[in-house]
């Protein structure tokens, strides 16, 4: 059998949308299908790690995750600064944590009745894994749940995200001056929880919030 | 990004770094959102909310009711299919066994086989296609062309849009590798390092390496042109047909969604490590075969296996997994994830402190930018401190402080360089 002459086009072709954000906005305004996949895998890192600091373990992630790029991508044609995409994601990432978590606690009285293991998925599962850290995480996501969403996003935005304090005001949608009050009722609700738990006193005994 | 430093700064760094321990799992769950999104690259983009664009649609929707029950009556009914000549639903999982193929034919006419060992769906139907998902291995289709034909294919982060041609197309999900060949007609391929709708016509060949970020366009027939089918298992769809001949009927493939993966052994310790259920994974692994899960599982697989082992308190076991993964898996991007997770299990579980260091160093070499590098780099300070490697530690400490100045590690980088 002879062969045809080949044709080959054996060159490294870049990631679809490697340039600004404002480029891909435009892109996925067009609905660019090639866009929507470049939009995904550049973000979905960052998504995860907001909604998982938020959330903590979550069997229900990938729905999550889902349903934020969904809702980017219903109201993308709403984002006035194409540059600021990320900033705006992460608003979206949060706003849908919200909803995560508001919809759970109007359904926490069935919660009670079918669901007593959710503290297991931080038990630490065996000798030699980070014990403290597993009993640490297990202790703050306690302390949080008993926190409104509001402030459980702004806390767990500013502490546990490490946003700064202009970045967590903008992925909740409010002034400096409102995320400062939210997050000072946040740190004084959560530390009051956290005394109920035992695993967090070498961080919260002795600080200067004992002393207030 | 910068925690107050306070202890509710402290505290929140410690929950941080706890989360990242396990985000070897979380792959998984960003690996099926993405599949999900994937999927809606194919149903109609969502259109501007205004209001007066709404009230008009109310408007026409008002008319249409009027004309609604005369159109229902004329318009065609969404083509049917058949799974192995059972009536197919929606939805459904195709996962074709080991041995043969599976059948897909549709009302027009079309045919997929999706070959041995692949999974797919049919995700919907209309009356002039479908559409169709393939999550791994490989499809060969003859769809039927007509004026209105409409049918598409997405496989990871790809979209096929086909009229009427014959194809053959292949995803390796672990390898993040695509691969289309067009034997008749033409497609036109959409997503990820393709880009904007890029045609493949009949004799082409379009293979994609998304991890590498490389794509090839070769004639079919040219030495560069292998046969899609090469890397398939021997059960070839061709072959696995003509045994099915004189075999047996087969085991419905048209099962319930979620259904077990390709071993029916390895399917208990896979369905418990994807609720999360690690230590139960791991008994299941052990009792249906431990080497044989190695031996079988994908790359993605592996690496929740050496978790679900590493979080059992089996470090060997652990080693095994992870280390199947990077030999089996020499260009997969989870390498370096394997190679932090066997840091963790060198430096938590056996105490190794040397070699735990060496391979958070392998993991931050092999992905510089990659989501655990930060935590390599913190962790490494840590091993090489425990090693005794008091230069080895100042200097890492120092390459950390540069790199992530109020990274979670930084408060030990700078205890260690006091």
């Amino acid at each position: 059998m002879t062969s045809s002459p080949v044709i080959r086009i054996d060159r490294v072709v870049p990631l679809a949308f490697t340039g600004d954000e404002a480029a891909l906005v435009e892109a996925l305004r067009a609905n660019h299908p090639g866009a929507k996949a470049a939009f995904f895998q550049r973000y979905v890192k960052r998504v995860e790690r907001i909604i998982t600091h938020v959330l903590g373990f979550d069997a229900e992630l990938p729905d999550v995750l889902q349903e934020v790029f969904a809702a980017a991508l219903s109201s993308i044609h709403g984002l006035h600064e194409p540059s600021a995409l990320e900033a705006w994601l992460a608003s979206v990432a949060a706003l849908t944590a919200r909803k995560v978590l508001r919809t759970r606690s109007r359904r926490s009285w069935l919660r009670r009745l079918t669901d007593s293991t959710e503290d297991d998925q931080y038990e630490p599962a065996a000798p030699g894994v980070d014990v403290e850290g597993r009993r640490a995480l297990r202790g703050v996501y306690s302390s949080l749940s008993k926190l409104p969403a509001d402030e459980r996003i702004a806390f767990a935005l500013r502490f546990i995200d490490g946003m700064e304090l202009t970045e967590v005001a903008a992925a909740c949608s409010v002034s400096l001056a409102t995320i400062k009050r939210r997050l000072s009722r946040a740190e004084r609700r959560f530390l009051a929880n956290a005394r109920n738990h035992p695993e967090l006193a070498v961080w919260i005994g002795g600080s200067r919030w004992q002393d207030r | 990004m910068a925690r107050p430093l306070t202890p509710l700064g402290s505290l929140g760094a410690k929950a941080a770094a706890a989360l990242a321990d396990d985000a070897g799992v979380r792959e998984q769950a960003i690996e099926q959102a993405r599949r999900e999104f994937a999927r809606q690259a194919l149903a109609v983009p969502p259109s501007r909310r205004h209001l007066g664009r709404a009230v008009a649609l109310a408007a026409a929707a008002v008319v249409l009711v009027g004309l609604g029950s005369a159109w229902l009556a004329r318009r065609p009914a969404p083509i049917q299919f058949n799974v192995d000549g059972k009536a197919g639903v929606a939805q459904s999982w195709l996962a074709a066994p080991d041995a043969h193929a599976v059948v897909v034919s549709f009302s027009d006419g079309t045919v997929l086989d999706v070959a041995a060992s692949s999974r797919a769906r049919v995700l919907d139907t209309s009356e002039h296609g479908a559409n169709i998902a393939l999550e791994s291995g490989s499809i060969h289709a003859r769809v039927i062309h007509t004026s209105h034909s409409a049918w598409g294919l997405i496989a990871g982060p790809f979209a096929v849009r086909v009229t009427g041609t014959r194809f053959d197309v292949k995803w390796e999900p672990a390898a993040q590798k695509f691969a289309l060949s067009v034997i008749e007609g033409s497609v036109v391929v959409s997503g990820s390092i393709v880009g904007s709708e890029r045609p493949v016509r009949a004799g082409e060949r379009l293979v994609a390496s998304v991890a590498q970020g490389r794509l090839e366009m070769t004639e079919a027939g040219s030495p560069a042109a292998e046969p899609l089918r090469a890397e398939d298992p021997p059960a070839s769809v061709e072959s696995a047909r003509a045994e099915r001949a004189s075999a047996p009927a087969p085991e419905p493939s048209n099962v319930a969604p979620d259904a077990a993966p390709r071993d029916p052994a390895a399917a208990a310790w896979h369905q418990y490590a994807k609720s999360g259920e690690l230590r139960r994974a791991f008994a299941a692994a052990e009792a249906s075969g431990f080497q044989n899960a190695c031996d079988v599982s994908t790359a993605a697989e592996l690496l929740l296996l050496g978790d679900a082992a590493r979080l059992s308190g089996r470090p060997d076991r652990a080693s095994e997994a992870l280390l199947a993964l990077r030999k089996r898996f020499p260009h997969d991007p989870r390498r370096a994830a394997a190679a932090f997770a066997l840091g963790k299990v060198a430096f938590d579980q056996r105490r190794a402190y040397g070699q735990a260091a060496a391979w958070f160093a392998t993991c931050m070499r092999e992905q510089p930018g990659g989501p655990l590098a930060r935590e390599a780099a913190g962790r490494q300070i840590e091993a090489l401190r425990s090693a005794g490697d008091a230069s080895g530690a100042a200097q890492a400490a120092r390459a950390y402080l540069a790199q992530y100045p109020n990274g979670p590690h930084a408060d030990v980088a700078r205890a260690l360089l006091e």
